[in-house]
């Protein structure tokens, strides 16, 4: 997977672009899932399969994104 | 996910789909409690093969589409995915398992927190006999059971926990119990903080005069009931349910766990998704419907035991023995009315049924036998099966015994009887001592034995 990074550099073709946003993503999630935790009815306990719904939909972005203009090998 | 010789090759579908279904399924197993994954799993993992498939094909299609490279089978990554995908099911099968073998174990989400208790007695409440009274908490056991006067007891154990001690005396503070009036007796259930969060937990132990109709649910919590005169109706969501000793009718609904009723006058309901389920001592009828993956005995029902579950409908009268089901296996013993049993997949096993005996199965073993001569018909069925029957030597009856494709043995023998077991079809017909009920054994692929018993 390192192959998208080339020596510090990132790709900027669609595909790379939609790759970088899972680490955000994610991120955002888990803090939204405990926010929620605190503030609603729903808890960690329950809400943790969106941690598998939101990666999925990114990972499916990714797939179907164009790799046109790939700065790879 | 690395560029092939084909230049741009894109990464599979297939591993944003299969993290989407599973979060899916779990977050709706989380707001439906019923619902198991484990089991579901066991039944439908081959759709996932064709989730795989057509997951592949959309990449071929859309590689071809835009020209780029096609992706592999099966990449690192995607691999990587499935191991992982199969330990979280393996690991989500034990935690069930866990929590059956130790239901009392709390798995609410509960670390780095402070938990503060207090148990307090609520004022009596006088009760007409024939009252109704209706329990529901969201945390906590609900314990019902009969005292000595003819008022109404509850005694409430409360719970909660917070970030630190004040927190959760805060919380604790805003906790109280209703007892409310209602047109037919009193409704219990805690009230003041939103408890729902899991915050809070609410014990119930209630005391009540015996001619009392009660019904109790709980979404986190055991219930039991014991000594009730009345009708009584019990649901736990996430925990175990026992009732006994009871004079009226009783209708129990486990979604997660147990369910125990045993020392019953009336008819008995039981329904739900729970793990094991037992009965016992019943003097009207017993009826089980839902979809326990559990075990399932029951044990002396006066009148008529009813079992619909997904691949097995049984009906027996008097069941004086009893009945075990499980999985792979149903086996019942003397029963002093007629028996039906249609499954599949399952070896049965009946022994001592005094009245006509029905089994229909499918790929399993069929075996009967009784003590007693046969006084009412049998009539056995299989498929790809094998049946057998154990009667007394002294018998008399009329028997028609077909395997296609299979055997018939038999130790009986008489003038009238004929047994041809041919290349492709094995048959015993005819009539052994002086006829009467008629037997009728048919499968597939297996052999019939017919034996004597000494």
């Amino acid at each position: 997977m390192a192959d998208e990074k080339i020596s510090g550099r990132t790709c900027a073709c669609a595909h790379c672009r939609v790759r970088g946003l899972m680490g955000p993503i994610v991120l955002i999630t888990i803090g939204v899932i405990f926010l929620f935790g605190e503030y609603t009815r729903y808890s960690f306990g329950e809400l943790w399969p969106l941690l598998l719904i939101v990666p999925g939909i990114v990972m499916l972005a990714q797939s179907l994104a164009s790799k046109d203009g790939h700065a790879g090998r | 996910m690395t560029n092939g010789s084909g230049g741009r090759q894109r990464s599979s579908i297939f591993g944003g789909l299969l993290l989407i279904l599973l979060g899916l399924l779990f977050l709706f197993e989380r707001f439906h409690p019923g619902f198991e994954i484990g089991h579901l799993f066991r039944v439908y993992w081959p759709l996932l093969l064709i989730l795989w498939g057509v997951a592949k094909l959309i990449d071929y299609l859309l590689a071809r589409q835009r020209g780029d490279g096609r992706p592999p089978l099966l990449s690192g990554g995607e691999a990587a995915l499935l191991v992982l995908v199969v330990f979280v099911l393996i690991g989500m099968s034990l935690w069930q398992w866990g929590r059956r073998a130790m239901p009392n174990i709390d798995t609410h989400f509960d670390f780095l927190n402070e938990r503060a208790t207090q148990s307090r007695e609520l004022p009596a409440k006088a009760i007409a006999p024939g009252a109704r009274v209706t329990v529901t908490t969201n945390r906590g056991d609900i314990t019902i059971h009969v005292g000595q006067g003819n008022d109404l007891r509850v005694l409430a154990n409360e719970s909660a926990s917070g970030p630190n001690d004040s927190a959760a005396q805060e919380r604790l503070k805003a906790v109280d119990v209703a007892i409310e009036p209602t047109s037919d007796g009193y409704d219990i259930h805690p009230s003041g903080e939103d408890y729902s969060n899991g915050h809070v937990s609410v014990g119930l132990d209630i005391e009540l005069p015996k001619q009392t109709n009660v019904s109790a649910n709980s979404n986190h919590g055991d219930i039991n009931v014991s000594g009730v005169a009345g009708s009584v109706m019990a649901e736990a969501l996430d925990g175990d349910v026992e009732i006994h000793d009871c004079g009226g009718d009783v209708s129990a609904t486990g979604r997660r766990g147990d369910v125990r009723v045993t020392g019953i006058t009336g008819n008995v309901t039981i329904g739900g998704s729970g793990g094991d389920l037992e009965l016992g001592d019943i003097s009207g009828n017993a009826t089980i419907g839902g979809q326990f993956s559990g075990s399932v005995r029951v044990r002396n029902v006066a009148k008529l035991t009813r079992i619909a579950l997904p691949n097995a409908q049984l009906q027996l009268a008097n069941m004086t023995g009893r009945l075990e089901f499980d999985s792979d296996h149903i086996e019942i013993s003397d029963v002093g009315g007629a028996a039906k049993i249609e499954t599949s997949n399952k070896d049965v096993e009946a022994e001592n049924v005094a009245g006509a005996l029905n089994i229909q199965d499918v790929h399993g073993t069929v075996t009967a036998s009784d003590s007693q001569a046969p006084m009412q018909n049998i009539s056995i069925s299989n498929v790809s099966g094998e049946v057998d029957l154990t009667l007394p030597g002294h018998s008399n009856f009329q028997i028609s015994a077909i395997s296609q494709s299979g055997k018939v043995q038999s130790d009986f023998e008489a003038p009238s009887l004929q047994l041809d077991n041919g290349s492709n079809m094995g048959r015993l017909t005819g009539r052994i001592g002086t006829g009467g009920p008629s037997i009728s054994v048919t499968t597939t692929y297996g052999t019939i034995y017919l034996r004597k018993s000494s």
